[in-house]
């Protein structure tokens, strides 16, 4: 592969390359679907291709295919160059990078058991089991189960001489059962957190141990009742904050949506950089981190997709904005020397664009609470937990949630099933509402894959973590 | 490039393969792409790409057991070892007790959906549309960002019941979205054919600049419920959950708004609207191209299934007539359970619409809030298709007939089933590209849309 790739950087840099990055990507993702007894979706799907990617007098080419011949490549390197040269020509401005250093290095997601190697029969044997057993309880009408097994090899040569050999495997299981009574329907999810692993993970997940439970909180929603009031305290667990996290913080902190560059489609940020260090994000107990170091977590990796070493840094410190994920096309911009290692193509044939890091919500200090103190400590609240309905608007400031499956909070205690509880808020006035972060033994980190971005579209995986928080006086919906 | 479908040969070496290999049933599908994608932001070209492939989904049956592999190697090798191991999964399967066996061959109605115009764009040619539209923007004082995507691809399908369809396609796609440099109007339009010589980059710029240079400096009102006229591209974003949730099964089986809780059953025959609504996914309509082979979608079965009857004629399909709810989507293995032919229909939306102009809409209205585009829909409780979402890219005030203050955007809570209930008048229709469907849809005046507060995002 080398020879083939070397080639590729060969002939952009005969076409007149500054700079020029020749990579070979390889996936494959194995998917189970069962609704009720049947198995209603398997696909193993396989795809590679290589891509060239050239800078030339401030204008980026990329060219890409799915045939993985020395020829093709050396086309590939050769119109890849002829693509920049067009926007050179075009563009009256031009982009700057920030450098990027010569690197080798060979690494993988650290796994036990290959989930590729795992029977098919034992996949769907414990999908169906899933199913059979939620299907038991009564007033469950549906019931869905499935895996999702994803690994990538990225093989990524440049112009300086890097060589980078990556290859992250990702594995995830999840299931949903769907209640009906005489009025509605109502669904309860099993929300699974994908994770850089291989089948160990599915085998530590208690997915036939909880199926009972899921069933119950299925049915328990057909009767309950809206909590009715206009605003609540919100205790919030993990399994719902990486859906605020992830939408109000870390995408309105990647640089790309700061600087407009995903003006038409994804949107902006309100938290622009004259904001650095004075804008109050949150209370002063809100800590955020930026990582792609972390084993298992989604975007972990050696290197980014710029070539750039992975990296940890603060987004918010005590409640101050602090920092933005960068590339080396956007870092520039803002007077910034170095990139911090964000860029990301989803596919062999994407072309890289700045992706959102791990972020995560640091638990608080030694005097933190428990959960359960927390409770404890909550005369009136909404326990919520699991992710639901989602919306933001496109500068990343007036947002609605829903939670999976919610709980009244009286005197303390955990009380009635709440139906379809959505909560609305702002940034910043909504971190700034923050009151209380668990202790880091409540602290669990929870995958997301599928976030979209880009014209055209791709899809990026991450992971969000925090401790149960506690959001004072926030307004609901119906 | 070499990369095109069609290839009849090689789809019947792929069924040859799987049933030597022991496979019953089979379907091969093969999909090509050559596309095009340029980027740019502030007035400046920030990415330029082009890709080629050439894919294949290979799904066969053993005695009911069911299994899929795609593959972007197409050689007759890998072909030959695919085919082995996609029959090795299917044996390994549980029996699908939602079988349905692949369609006998179709007759088409040919449509014409690949234009050289389009294909024949170079890397020069897509760098001069954006220099040439950001001048425009720059001369205006404002700043652009967009994509110019262009896609010349094609499908081929094959099954063993001895099926086969190709058709070849092309796309364009120009969304542009205009900012004043202030960062207080913002402005969007998108131009999307099949022919580029029916795309003018020049009038999508124009728009975009118009409404983000109208819409500067908006105004903040307190949110309500208001008369509104929506958009087509606030519309389609809108009641795209309203087309998601006609789903058959769901619906037979309580899982839907469209189940009947008191008779049991659905609400097909249901008078839902008022006589004016009519709603259908159009195969013949000239504004929306398309190949004329495809699949049915719906709740049940299998996605084996679903390829072993994919290559099913396109055919006008109507969801709403004159108000009564007609019918629902059905995948094939639930048409057939029902004694009913599958279903094949494009994935897009069109409404009957009037003959009043926007303009004429905005004039008959005394009071009431002009919407161009929502953003980040989705539903927060699809019992009653409760749907949330944001203004976005122009919302003005329309005051005596006429649109005066640019507004503060707004999120909204309503549902489709209540607006479409709310309508007051229906305007023009307009070609309108979503992110996950096509549409024709009319400007809609509607009263007491729910306007639930204030977005300070522009």
């Amino acid at each position: 592969m080398n020879e083939l790739l070397e080639s590729a950087l060969e002939e952009a840099k005969r076409a007149g390359a500054e700079y020029a990055e020749a990579k070979w990507c390889d996936h494959r993702r194995q998917e189970l679907t069962a609704r009720d007894n049947v198995l209603a979706y398997m696909e193993d799907k396989s795809e590679s291709g290589v891509s060239v990617r050239v800078f030339l007098d401030g204008a980026w080419g990329q060219a890409s295919s799915s045939e993985t011949t020395i020829e093709t490549a050396a086309s590939l390197g050769r119109q890849a160059a002829r693509i920049a040269g067009a926007g050179v020509s075009a563009g009256k401005k031009r982009l700057d990078l920030t450098p990027v250093s010569k690197q080798k290095i060979v690494w993988s997601t650290s796994l036990e058991k290959d989930p590729f190697k795992v029977p098919l029969e034992e996949k769907s044997g414990l999908l169906l089991s899933i199913n059979e057993a939620a299907a038991k309880l009564p007033g469950i009408s549906e019931v869905s189960s499935y895996m999702m097994f994803l690994t990538t090899r990225k093989k990524f040569l440049s112009s300086i001489g890097s060589d980078l050999d990556q290859t992250v495997v990702i594995s995830d299981a999840g299931y949903q059962a769907v209640a009906v009574g005489s009025n509605r329907f109502a669904a309860r999810e099993f929300q699974g957190t994908p994770k850089q692993a291989g089948y160990e993970h599915i085998e530590s997940l208690p997915l036939l141990e909880n199926t009972e439970r899921v069933a119950e909180e299925a049915a328990a929603q057909l009767t309950a009742k809206q909590h009715g009031g206009d605003f609540s305290d919100l205790l919030l667990l993990p399994s719902h904050t990486r859906l605020i996290i992830h939408e109000t913080i870390g995408h309105a902190l990647e640089l790309d949506r700061v600087l407009g560059w995903e003006a038409d489609y994804a949107g902006t940020s309100f938290a622009t950089p004259e904001h650095l260090e004075t804008l109050e994000y949150g209370s002063p107990i809100l800590n955020v981190a930026a990582d792609r170091t972390y084993p298992g977590r989604l975007a972990t990796c050696a290197f980014d997709d710029d070539g750039i070493p992975a990296q940890q840094w603060p987004l918010i410190r005590e409640g101050i904005l602090e920092d933005y994920a960068t590339t080396r096309d956007t870092a520039p911009i803002i007077g910034r020397s170095s990139s911090r290692g964000c860029s990301y193509a989803a596919k062999w044939s994407s072309f890289p664009i700045l992706r959102m890091p791990n972020v995560c919500i640091e638990p608080g200090d030694g005097d933190a609470p428990s959960l359960e103190e927390l409770i404890a400590d909550t005369k009136d609240g909404i326990l919520v937990d699991g992710m639901d309905s989602f919306s933001i608007d496109h500068q990343r400031i007036n947002f609605q949630f829903g939670g999976d499956f919610c709980r009244r909070i009286r005197k303390g205690k955990p009380a009635e099933v709440l139906w379809n509880v959505v909560y609305e808020g702002a940034n910043p006035s909504f971190w700034r509402s923050l009151d209380a972060v668990c202790n880091k033994t409540e602290w669990r980190p929870f995958g997301l894959y599928g976030c979209a971005k880009g014209q055209p579209v791709q899809t990026a995986a991450l992971t969000h973590g925090s401790a149960p928080l506690r959001l004072r006086n926030i307004k609901l919906r119906g | 490039m070499t990369m095109k479908p069609g290839n009849e040969d090689l789809l019947a070496e792929a069924i040859e393969a799987t049933r030597r290999a022991g496979a019953d049933d089979a379907a091969a599908l093969i999909e090509s792409e050559r596309s095009a994608h340029l980027r740019f932001a502030r007035n400046r070209i920030t990415r330029h790409s082009e890709m080629e492939s050439l894919s294949m989904i290979l799904s066969v049956a053993v005695e009911h057991r069911e299994a899929s592999i795609s593959l972007n190697k197409l050689d007759r090798k890998i072909l030959r070892e695919t085919a082995e191991r996609v029959v090795s999964y299917a044996r390994k399967a549980p029996r699908n007790p939602e079988f349905v066996a692949p369609i006998p061959p179709q007759k088409y109605k040919t449509t014409e959906t690949w234009f050289e115009s389009s294909a024949s764009l170079t890397p020069d040619d897509r760098a001069m549309v954006a220099r040439e539209i950001c001048e425009l923007a720059q001369a205006n004082d404002v700043e652009l960002f967009g994509s110019l995507n262009v896609v010349d691809g094609g499908i081929s399908v094959a099954n063993s019941a001895g099926l086969y369809a190709t058709q070849e396609f092309t796309e364009v796609t120009l969304p542009v979205t205009a900012r004043t440099k202030s960062g207080k109007g913002s402005g969007q339009s998108t131009e999307s054919e099949a022919d580029w010589r029916k795309v003018d980059p020049s009038r999508a710029a124009g728009k975009a600049v118009d409404s983000a240079i109208r819409s500067r400096n908006p105004r903040r009102i307190e949110p309500g419920e208001y008369t509104v006229i929506l958009a087509p591209a606030a519309t389609l974003e809108y009641f795209l959950f309203f087309l998601m949730a006609l789903d058959a099964r769901d619906a037979e089986e309580g899982r839907s708004f469209f189940s009947n809780r008191e008779a049991g059953g659905t609400k097909i025959g249901e008078k839902l609207f008022g006589d004016d609504i009519t709603i259908r996914s159009c195969f013949d309509d000239p504004r929306l191209p398309c190949i004329s082979f495809g699949g049915a979608f719906g709740s049940g079965g299998s996605s084996a299934g679903f390829y072993f009857t994919f290559g099913l004629p396109m055919r006008n399909h109507t969801w709403v007539e004159r108000g009564r709810l007609a019918s629902l989507r059905e995948s094939p293995y639930w048409a057939v359970t029902r004694g009913r032919e599958p279903v094949g229909y494009p994935l897009n939306m069109v409404m009957d619409g009037g003959e009043t102009s926007v303009e004429e809409l905005i004039r008959e209205t005394q009071n009431g809030i002009y919407i161009s585009s929502l953003w980040y829909t989705g539903p927060t409780d699809m019992n009653e298709i409760m749907v949330t979402g944001l203004t976005r890219d122009g919302t003005f005030l329309i005051e005596g007939g006429e649109l005066t203050d640019a507004l503060c955007n707004f999120r909204f809570n309503d549902s489709p089933i209540r607006t479409l209930n709310n309508v007051v008048a229906l305007g023009k229709q307009e070609k309108r590209e979503g992110e996950f469907i096509a549409s024709v849809l009319p400007y809609l005046k509607v009263a007491d849309f729910t306007l639930t507060s204030v977005s300070d995002a522009v």
